[in-house]
């Protein structure tokens, strides 16, 4: 995302802020998408998805006068997302998204699974769906959206040692997964 | 580790079929609640300044009413009380007039950047 949109967002941050109904409208139109992705990764089902998104919009809609620094809405909203994942998930007591929490794939891979003349962007897209959804959303955060370490911490709630360690193994893991289905 | 985030990147610009179908009902609800919500702070402020407006008449109306045989401790609390509602009006505009300016200096400062970065891809 360049500069202008940056400043574009900024922009709207600060409209709301004055309470203008079409400025949270386009605020939410432009980060709908991306966030839903984020909770998609989160919580692993499509409608828990929109609920989730729908909780963090009325969390946002509550707090958006107190963002001292538009700048960061961006950090803000993911933060915001993550947390009503977390509570959607407490609330739903088991983890829904039909993967193991502690990132492992959820089914075995079978060797060779992967199709022959896949390429190799499908065969990390396979691999990525296989990992835990926490795994999932900590890379696409690291490597998507281009967040720094430091954000993802703040986002996740984590120190950033432990930001570091857990894309650590969420690589390994991706990559044990991917030789797997290549084999 | 480049062409793996290379990778990573494509892999994930559509790992997730999005049906935008149900984004207009969270459009909508959430539009609806920040509506109510910039309604509910608006009327907040309004009943404080009124509030205290209603305090501050109260209080100058009562110290002027006061019968010169009034005690002292009397016309102390009716002067308190006009100050209370004085110093809280002052309070309350004094609060908004910061938060607008401040909004609108921010404002001013993102279309400044926008202008510098449109005559940047201009020229």
């Amino acid at each position: 995302m360049g500069g202008r949109e940056h400043i574009l967002d900024e922009l709207l941050v600060l409209r709301c802020q004055e309470g203008r109904r079409e400025a949270f409208e386009k605020l939410v139109a432009r980060w709908q998408k991306r966030l839903w992705h984020h909770a998609f990764r989160l919580v692993g089902r499509e409608d828990a998805a929109w609920d989730v998104l729908q909780d963090a919009w009325v969390a946002v809609t509550r707090s958006i006068r107190a963002l001292a620094d538009p700048r960061s809405f961006r950090r803000w909203a993911y933060t915001i997302v993550t947390r009503s994942a977390a509570d959607w998930q407490r609330r739903n007591h088991k983890h829904e998204s039909g993967r193991e929490r502690d990132g492992d794939a959820v089914r075995d891979v079978p060797a060779g699974e992967a199709e022959g003349d896949a390429g190799p962007v499908d065969l990390v897209r396979e691999g990525l769906s296989r990992l835990s959804g926490e795994r999932r959303a900590l890379l696409s955060l690291r490597y998507f959206e281009d967040f720094d370490l430091w954000e993802i911490a703040e986002i996740l709630g984590v120190p950033e040692g432990t930001v570091k360690s857990r894309l650590f193994h969420a690589r390994q893991k991706l990559k044990e997964i991917m030789e797997k289905l290549v084999e | 580790m480049s062409e793996f985030k290379d990778m990573l990147k494509e892999a994930f610009r559509d790992d997730a079929p999005f049906d935008p179908s149900p984004g207009r009902a969270v459009l909508d609800a959430s539009v609806q609640k920040f509506e109510r919500r910039m309604r509910t702070v608006r009327w907040m402020a309004f009943f404080a300044v009124t509030f205290m407006s209603v305090v501050m008449v109260a209080g100058l109306w009562l110290l002027l009413d006061a019968s010169d045989d009034a005690s002292a401790r009397t016309v102390v609390l009716y002067g308190a009380l006009f100050v209370w509602g004085y110093v809280g009006i002052g309070f309350a505009k004094g609060w908004f007039a910061i938060m607008h300016n401040h909004i609108g200096t921010m404002k001013e400062l993102k279309r400044v950047q926008m202008m510098l970065l449109e005559r940047e891809r201009v020229s």
